[in-house]
């Protein structure tokens, strides 16, 4: 059995392409905002272009938002997988806490609910 | 069942919920969060090749049966879903005649794979399809987790056909 075969390169090939393309697709937009959903539904957007910490408490979840970037400091969840997701920033990056069904992704546009 | 089988099995379960946990104890760098090398699947793949399909599934259930004890039903389902579908996808590609893949490639496939259940659970759960944004990172990752442990699994092969065991 050889180790690696010609069809395993072109599968290694075309996954990076096709990530490449879906990255470079992607429309950028300058306005950056956080849309906070829960299972879902859109329960607050939050405009990250402001310098002042902002504070979002969802159930038993404390999310912040400061200086562009959004990160979750509690969770009551089993895994804390969205608290070791640390702090994101940048159109496309997300955080998800499955448990609760909270989804926090950063996506440009305009903020129609700005919260303090 | 056989007792050598069962108690094969039962060492193979033991190791596959030892290799999850020690890979959940450690935040490996520039991996993206919730994301693992899936090291366990190691096991699973050995455990197909040494105990059939069975033993492969019996793999995988025991993982997620330990998933829903230490970190939930969400956990559960996650669990479940990936490696019951990646374990599907590799045996069926295991099984063909004449394979294009080698064992990386089925690695690489079978990881991917894991990504993609756990994906469209993870949307189902959550109702947020937005979550489909992470699976081209994923992906990536993917290529070089699948990759290792293709690499680790023909090294295995290749002793086990060494030593005739």
């Amino acid at each position: 059995m050889k180790l690696i075969k010609k069809a395993d390169i072109i599968l290694i090939i075309s996954v990076l392409v096709l990530v490449l393309l879906w990255f470079l697709l992607k429309p950028e937009s300058e306005s950056v905002v956080a849309v906070v959903s829960v299972n879902g539904e859109t329960v607050k957007t939050v405009d990250l272009s402001k310098n002042e910490r902002q504070e979002i408490i969802i159930g038993n979840m404390h999310i912040y938002a400061d200086n562009g970037e959004v990160w979750v400091s509690y969770s009551d969840c089993p895994d804390k997988t969205c608290c070791k997701a640390g702090k994101i920033k940048g159109q496309g990056q997300m955080i998800a806490c499955v448990p609760n069904g909270v989804v926090i992704l950063i996506e440009g546009g305009k903020v129609d609910g700005v919260t303090g | 069942m056989k007792t050598k089988k069962i108690a094969f099995l039962g060492v193979l379960g033991a190791l596959s919920i030892a290799v999850s946990f020690l890979e959940g104890l450690f935040n490996i760098p520039f991996l993206p969060p919730g994301a693992k090398p899936g090291l366990s699947n190691i096991v699973t793949v050995s455990a197909y090749f040494m105990a059939g399909t069975s033993g492969a599934i019996y793999i995988a259930l025991v993982k997620a049966l330990f998933a829903f004890i230490t970190r939930g039903a969400v956990a559960f389902l996650l669990s479940l879903s990936g490696g019951m579908l990646s374990i599907a996808v590799m045996i069926l590609l295991f099984k063909m005649k004449k394979c294009p893949f080698s064992i990386i490639g089925i690695s690489i496939i079978g990881a991917m794979c894991h990504n993609i259940a756990q994906i469209i659970v993870s949307i189902i759960v959550t109702q947020t399809g937005a979550l489909i944004y992470y699976l081209p990172v994923l992906l990536v990752f993917s290529l070089i987790a699948g990759a290792v442990t293709g690499v680790i699994l023909k090294t295995l092969f290749e002793k086990r056909r060494e030593r005739d065991l």
